[in-house]
């Protein structure tokens, strides 16, 4: 093997090495660190303390985070697979189908502060609705909605174009085949591409900064009230500088929630994924 | 000899290139027509003309006349002439599946609900396209995981589940082994009691063993047609002659 091959290929190597070891190290510190804090009154209770947080529990947190999620997800991404169908099945126009694609991707490179700042100075300030779950979630869908619609595109692609048309030539229609085969044939993209998006917004503390996250509230009744977030409630918490195990903590269970939804939109992906033929 | 489906003056072309030239065929019912020729003459886009399926190709346009039963086919709503005008492909499509789901996608999207009617309906058509003795125990099985002669035999039974008057088949056996082309080949005599066949093949042989009426296509254009009898022993055309006789195609 000449030289540069040998050098291409440990550099390979060795960058995969450093790059699973930073993640394996980052996971298992935190997890070591936080592991402590963790108790069944750690999830289930509302924080308390002198300083917020230094005793008592995350729930609202956690519900807080899975109202964002919720909304989030329900907001961008239904919208993100009419579009996907939408592109790859019914638009035939390349130009209306280049501009699509461009917005897509201009809207995948906005930070998500901006984000958070457009739905704060639309929805919370001109239009009144307040800080709330809703303008939250809306900034995180406007974020994951490319990240999905992507995912959803791509799956679409690659089913076998002969699959479609065998469904055309049986005189089925094409919204028929559209949700009785295509969105079947990719049902593991599909949830995954989901799952993944869902876990995004959850970890996302920008767009909801302004918009719909609080330091301290009940868990909402509904999505016209502010919530906590655990990324927000992890960001108060290190700011005060004065409750380090609940700051582990509170990232343990932030990452065990995206581990967990990880693997199991990976498992069901792989699972349900088809070799097309 | 009744016509289920003519063309008149059809032509087909992709892009504004021509694939079909102004041709003009009839095509007797309840029999089976096969279109032969070389590679890339223009019999698949032929096929996919007589059902519109060439509607679905970015780019491609139709003009001409084409009768089914007497009727204009641009006059018949596009499902209703794909059901009336069904069409197998060359490589298996089998959706991703179970055997038994494949053969129950379209009879549901046609309104059939009764558990029982549909057990029956995908029996018999199993039964017509000679699949059913080797998957009746394990119609639950996932289609990817037939062969490929016993996939291509499901996609005609799938067909066959909405009652096609005619049947399209484009070179159904030229991705097959050769007992599961035998199988098929034993099939299709069969089937034509029930419906008109008209199958693209740039199989010879083939032809000889299973047409009734024969057409040549080459660069598009309609060489010669005629009865089988007639086009392999007494041909016309000197292109006929040259692609029998192995010096073109």
């Amino acid at each position: 093997m000449r030289f540069s091959a040998k050098f291409v290929k440990s550099w390979a190597y060795i960058s995969m090495a450093v790059t699973v070891l930073v993640i394996v190290f980052l996971f298992a510190y935190v997890f070591f660190m936080g592991s402590g804090a963790i108790s069944l009154a750690f999830i289930t209770e509302m924080p308390r303390g002198a300083v917020l947080g230094s005793e008592g529990g995350i729930w609202p947190a956690i519900a807080g985070s899975l109202w964002f999620t919720g909304t989030a997800l329900i907001l961008g991404g239904i919208p993100a697979l009419a579009t996907a169908v939408c592109l790859v099945f019914y638009c035939k126009d390349k130009r209306i189908y280049n501009f699509i694609r461009s917005v897509i991707q201009s809207i995948a490179g906005i930070p998500s502060i901006a984000l958070g700042l457009f739905s704060y100075s639309l929805l919370v300030r001109t239009m009144g609705i307040g800080r709330c779950v809703l303008a939250g979630g809306i900034a995180l869908a406007i974020m994951i909605f490319p990240f999905i619609e992507v995912r959803i595109e791509k799956a679409l692609n690659e089913i076998p174009r002969a699959l479609i048309l065998s469904s055309y030539a049986l005189g089925i229609s094409h919204s028929y085949t559209v949700t009785k085969l295509v969105l079947r044939a990719i049902r593991g993209e599909l949830v995954s591409g989901l799952i993944l998006g869902a876990c995004f917004a959850m970890g996302a503390t920008a767009p909801i900064i302004f918009t719909g996250g609080v330091a301290y509230a009940a868990p909402p009744d509904s999505v016209m009230q502010p919530a906590m977030a655990l990324p927000l409630h992890l960001y108060l918490l290190l700011a005060q500088g004065t409750t380090m195990p609940q700051v582990y903590g509170t990232a343990f269970v932030l990452m065990i929630i995206v581990l967990v939804s990880n693997t199991v939109a990976t498992v069901y992906a792989r699972r349900e994924k088809h070799t097309w033929k | 000899m009744e016509m289920i489906l003519s063309l008149r003056g059809v032509t087909a072309s992709y892009d504004s290139i021509a694939a079909v030239k102004n041709l003009s065929l009839d095509i007797p019912r309840n029999r089976i027509t096969a279109i032969i020729g070389p590679s890339g003459c223009g019999k698949s886009t032929l096929l996919q003309c007589m059902n519109r399926m060439l509607e679905e190709e970015p780019g491609a346009t139709v003009s001409g006349e084409i009768l089914l039963a007497g009727k204009e086919i641009q006059r018949i709503p596009k499902e209703d002439l794909r059901r009336r005008v069904g069409l197998v492909f060359q490589t298996p499509a089998p959706f991703p599946f179970s055997i038994y789901k494949n053969m129950t996608y379209a009879p549901k999207y046609y309104g059939l609900k009764d558990g029982e009617s549909m057990r029956l309906l995908v029996e018999e058509k199993l039964k017509m396209a000679g699949l059913y003795d080797e998957v009746k125990d394990d119609l639950g099985k996932s289609a990817y995981k037939l062969s490929g002669g016993q996939q291509q035999r499901l996609c005609i039974a799938r067909a066959l589940t909405v009652n096609p008057d005619v049947l399209l088949l484009d070179e159904p056996c030229s991705a097959l082994d050769v007992k599961s082309t035998s199988i098929i080949e034993d099939l299709l005599p069969e089937l034509k009691r029930n419906c008109t066949i008209v199958l693209v093949t740039h199989n010879i042989a083939q032809a000889k063993r299973l047409a009734d009426r024969v057409a040549f296509l080459y660069n598009g254009e309609l060489i010669e047609y005629n009865d089988k009898s007639a086009f392999f022993d007494t041909p016309q055309e000197t292109l006929t002659r040259d692609f029998l006789g192995g010096a073109r195609g």
